[in-house]
């Protein structure tokens, strides 16, 4: 094996060369989408507790990444706060390690300088690398690659030199890119795929390895919840095999429209097809050859890829980052071995490579030029907003104008980094709707009691987003309320609040400061719940009677049972939950409290039950 | 292990945090106090012409949509008197054909003011009485509507209504 030295680090040059000229932009991209529910995290975390759940507590489709999403933004977000550039420089970093990495091993498995510096030119023009370059939240991609590469590094070492410390090294690798990302489980299948090319055996040590992958996989599939529908639904039949050829297709020809095609007729099918002709030819040829790297190359590609292939409705060109390698080995291995052996068998080798470099280039550079596009314009309106709620402290913000490009790069997860609530006006829900499967977004969105009760307590400010820019239009909005809005009763109710009374049946006390007496019975119209899983919360006060009996609370809803309390006997405010039947197609809902017991306070003839403050669903 | 150290120490030094910065730029907010005379040409009174204006011409002046929107500001003497609303604007000869027989149509919420019918082209004040009862507040909202516009020819693809002058509102005589 050719052991690399100092004087070889120009092999990396090429591929950083690739990395400037396609991810100039994208490295310099803002955050955008699930950047801002990581950098939440911090937030959140206000004890060790706080901090345990915000590392290990599984998200985003039951996902629990500690290094590559937990760990990355919580510190970063730490120490530098909304600055993105610490940010891209780390994934820099590690992206500069793997080529080094990936040159290294390309050098010692074919003895090649021109192979090695290839390969890692040929992975970064990849299409599968956009996205991780110039999404942060896709870094996943490339601290796993580096975590296999080193792996895969250290296995190199061991089995030439035999020192255990290279063994755990591996192991250390292994655990972190199982902590980075799940796909990270293939890496023993990686290793034994190599030793049995190799050396027509399996080492013992990776027996173990591959065990502990089997037991990380088992745990995942028994205790992550899975979806069943939407596009994260793992499809588990002979769909794997178009999907598999998909990821090809795009491997090797990009994803470009028509019009975007770097030779116009020529269309990226045909370079896929040229592309995976060439690479089917020089693997035969690799096999009876012996040429391992080639050989390994496709296994790394088709190993790497098959967690995914499940994932039917969800092909994405960032699933290609890792199994790329691969083809970055299959093509650099032949244009080695057309080295040297005439113009013709060269051209063969070098049409495809160049081709392939051509149009995955291309839709790389247009993906993160893309990203930086979306990072730009969800930086205006993340930063606008702010702006919004520095001049209007506590009021409901209610936007228009925003599309769902922007909903989704910039608004529907950045909400959460905001102090107050920032919403989307209810009319707009169908230009912003999700793909099934892509979760609940009505919390993004304004119900229309929530807006018009903000309009009638002048608490409400209207904005629409104008080529960049916030423009308030409180005034026309409000003005501009549908007529069948205005009589709905709210989500909300201050029972000490004037306010109030409007929306009170029989039963109730003047309001005083701190909420409002119920007699025995009390009735209140609010809002009918938008959809089936609110919760309605009463928040009230029963002083407690010297040798008092227990006092129970029934509460109605519209008319049937919908729970009983027994009051809590504390000196002290308490909440009730009550869960909501699911909207009935009545804009509001009739709620009525009974008391068991009265109140008797001295010198106060009136008939007193609980005084209630506040209630509200949500 | 020192370059480790001074790494982690960097990482954690919240003293690297940027300080927020205002963005006054990215926000375009609404007048707080409203005139009860606007000049639509005036760009100091673009934020009370609501909806339905065009960007202005070269000139300065610009054409307004078949429904436009206003909001005038009520003094403290107007607040809960009759009053009217007076609306200079130009009909031009260019639009003549496609304008002639034009109504104006003021309403206020679900209020109508009235109509006013345009005698031809050229410059003039179309007037709409407002009952007192929609002068409680700092502001009117005053959504006009025509019955005519010019089509959409050529290269001018936007339907264009007519050019607003001025709008005031002031006492009812």
């Amino acid at each position: 094996m050719k052991r690399l030295r100092w004087r070889d680090a120009w092999l990396v040059l090429p591929a950083l060369f690739v990395l400037v000229c396609l991810d100039w932009h994208g490295l310099r991209s803002w955050f955008h989408q699930d950047d801002f529910a990581w950098l939440s995290l911090g937030a959140g975390a206000r004890s060790f507790e706080d901090l345990l759940g915000a590392l290990f507590r599984p998200a985003a489709q039951g996902t629990v990444r500690v290094f590559s999403e937990r760990l990355f933004f919580l510190l970063l977000e730490r120490a530098f706060g909304m600055d993105h550039r610490p940010f891209h420089l780390v994934v820099l970093a590690t992206q500069a390690a793997n080529l080094a990495l990936l040159g290294w091993i390309t050098l010692r498995l074919s003895g090649s300088r021109l192979a090695a510096a290839a390969a890692p030119a040929v992975w970064m023009a990849g299409v599968g690398l956009a996205a991780p370059m110039a999404w942060l939240s896709a870094y996943n991609q490339v601290l796993t690659a580096f975590c296999l590469l080193a792996a895969f590094a250290c296995l190199l070492e061991w089995l030439e030199t035999g020192r255990r410390r290279w063994l755990a090294a591996q192991w250390v690798f292994f655990v972190i890119g199982l902590g980075s990302l799940e796909v990270a489980v293939v890496y023993p299948a990686l290793a034994g795929a190599w030793c049995w090319l190799a050396r027509r055996s399996v080492p013992r040590p990776l027996w173990w390895m591959l065990g502990a992958a089997a037991a990380f996989a088992a745990a995942h599939m028994a205790f992550i919840p899975k979806q069943s529908e939407g596009v994260y639904a793992r499809h588990w039949d002979l769909s794997m095999l178009r999907t598999y050829g998909q990821y090809w297709s795009l491997a090797l020809g990009g994803n470009l429209d028509p019009p975007q095609w770097p030779v116009s007729w020529l269309p990226r099918r045909a370079v896929a097809v040229i592309g995976g002709l060439a690479a089917a030819a020089w693997l035969v040829l690799a096999w009876r050859r012996g040429a391992k790297l080639a050989v390994f190359g496709f296994a790394w590609f088709t190993l790497a890829l098959a967690p995914v292939l499940p994932l039917r409705d969800h092909v994405s060109d960032y699933y290609l980052a890792i199994p790329s390698i691969g083809v970055a080995w299959i093509a650099a291995t032949a244009l080695q071995a057309a080295w040297g052996r005439g113009a013709l068998t060269l051209a063969a080798a070098l049409i495809p490579v160049a081709l392939h470099l051509l149009y995955a280039g291309a839709a790389h550079r247009s993906m993160a030029d893309w990203r930086y596009e979306r990072g730009v314009n969800s930086k205006r309106l993340y930063l606008a907003l702010e702006r919004a709620i520095e001049l209007h402290p506590g009021k409901l913000i209610v936007l228009t104008g925003v599309d769902g490009e922007l909903f989704w790069a910039g608004f529907f997860d950045s909400r959460q980094l905001l102090p107050q609530r920032v919403c989307l006006d209810p009319r707009e829900t169908a230009a912003v709707s999700a793909p099934a499967g892509f979760g609940d977004i009505s919390g993004a969105i304004c119900t229309p009691p929530e807006t018009v009760a903000a309009a009638r307590e002048r608490r409400l400010v209207a904005y629409r987003w104008i080529s960049g820019r916030l423009h308030a239009q409180t005034r026309l909005y409000v003005h501009r309320l549908p007529e069948e809005w205005r009589d709905l009763p709210p989500a909300e109710i201050d029972l000490a609040g004037q306010e109030a009374a409007r929306w009170l049946g029989s039963g109730w006390h003047q309001a005083e400061p701190g909420g409002r007496w119920t007699s025995l019975h009390a009735e209140v119209t609010l809002a009918a719940p938008d959809r089936a899983g609110r919760l309605l919360f009463i928040t009230a006060y029963r002083p407690v009677e010297p040798q008092g009996e227990a006092v129970h609370l029934s509460v109605r809803v519209d008319g049937k049972q919908a729970r009983r309390f027994l009051l809590p006997r504390q000196n002290a405010a308490f909440t009730l939950t009550v869960a909501l039947p699911a909207p009935g197609g009545s804009p509001s809902m009739r709620v009525e409290l009974a008391i068991d017991r009265p109140f008797q306070a001295p010198g106060d003839a009136r008939q007193l039950g609980i005084v209630v403050s506040r209630m509200h669903w949500q | 292990m020192r370059l480790v150290m001074a790494a982690a120490l960097l990482l954690l030094n919240a003293g690297c945090r940027q300080a927020r910065h205002p963005h006054p730029e990215l926000t375009v907010e609404e007048p707080e106090a409203l005139q009860p005379a606007i000049d639509a040409a005036n760009p100091a009174d673009e934020g009370q012409l609501l909806d339905g204006f065009y960007a202005r011409e070269p000139g300065g002046w610009r054409w307004s949509a078949p429904a436009f929107t206003i909001t005038l500001g009520v003094p403290e003497p107007l607040r809960g008197k009759e009053a009217r609303i007076e609306f200079e604007l130009v009909i031009p000869e260019a639009g003549a054909a496609d304008l002639a027989g034009l109504t104006i149509t003021a309403s206020s919420g679900e209020q109508r003011l009235g109509q006013w019918r345009a005698p031809g082209p050229g410059t003039h004040t179309a007037v709409f009485a407002v009952p007192g009862a929609l002068l409680n507040e700092e502001g009117i909202l005053v959504d006009f509507a025509l019955d005519r516009f010019i089509l959409p020819r050529g290269s001018e693809v936007r339907r264009l209504g007519v050019i607003p002058s001025k709008f005031r509102l002031v006492a009812a005589q």
